[in-house]
């Protein structure tokens, strides 16, 4: 029973956190080797998994946290960066300025803003991802919104 | 701005190649841990046993000793 379940927690899901951990560490091996250890906590966890929250969020959440244990380990977590892989033909010029902004923040206002905006996660949802009280999260979310402007008035 | 962000980490997140594989990774990876538990389990009781006859072996040799000598 378990072990179904499981099996099928793996197949909806694993895509969805190797690129969640892809864009928080912008390392293949790294992704890979988070995803794991991912999966492997949620097999430990699984009978005393609650579903106070969603699978997903759930998931998000261990992912975050591994990253965060991975940084912390590397103290590299100071700045996000972005691989330049990613080049688009459309929109070059305003795609990478965006892109050199985000490269310049820190990866707790990256992480937010890609749950907020594209994830389109609550900020109840968030907050438990993150562990930080629902109130933080909006207060986080102006200030990386912020910080993501003057980054990009300083660039242009 | 918002727009923006989204549209950016779609292109970011849709650009993203998973590795083949991974999948299996993650279920053998764990079926892994298992066997791993199963055999330091299975290796500990073979050593308690060996030690166990060793034990035993030894005071047999005495016990033979203590009778032939004499």
């Amino acid at each position: 029973m378990r072990e179904e379940e499981f099996k099928k927690i793996v197949e909806e899901h694993y895509k969805d956190i190797y690129k969640l951990a892809f864009l928080l560490t912008k390392n293949r091996d790294d992704a890979a080797d988070i995803t794991q250890e991912v999966f492997l906590k949620v097999k430990e966890h699984l009978k005393s998994f609650r579903g106070e929250a969603s699978i997903k969020t759930w998931l998000y959440r261990i992912t975050t946290n591994e990253a965060k244990r991975l940084f912390k380990k590397r103290e590299t977590e100071k700045h996000v960066k972005i691989p330049l892989l990613f080049r688009t033909n459309r929109d070059v010029e305003k795609y990478d300025k965006l892109k050199e902004a985000l490269n310049k923040l820190d990866r707790e206002s990256y992480e937010i803003l890609y749950l907020k905006f594209f994830k389109n996660m609550k900020e109840k949802e968030i907050a438990f991802i993150l562990n930080i009280p629902p109130g933080t999260v909006k207060s986080r979310l102006h200030t990386a919104k912020e910080k993501l402007k003057k980054e990009m008035q300083q660039d242009g | 701005m918002d727009e923006e962000l989204r549209e950016f980490f779609k292109k970011e997140y849709d650009a993203i190649e998973v590795p083949h594989g991974l999948k299996k990774q993650i279920l053998k990876g764990k079926n892994q841990k298992i066997y791993l538990m199963a055999a330091v389990s299975v290796s500990a009781f073979v050593i308690f046993i060996l030690m166990l006859f060793a034990e035993f072996s030894a005071q047999f040799d005495s016990v033979i000793n203590a009778i032939t000598l004499p």
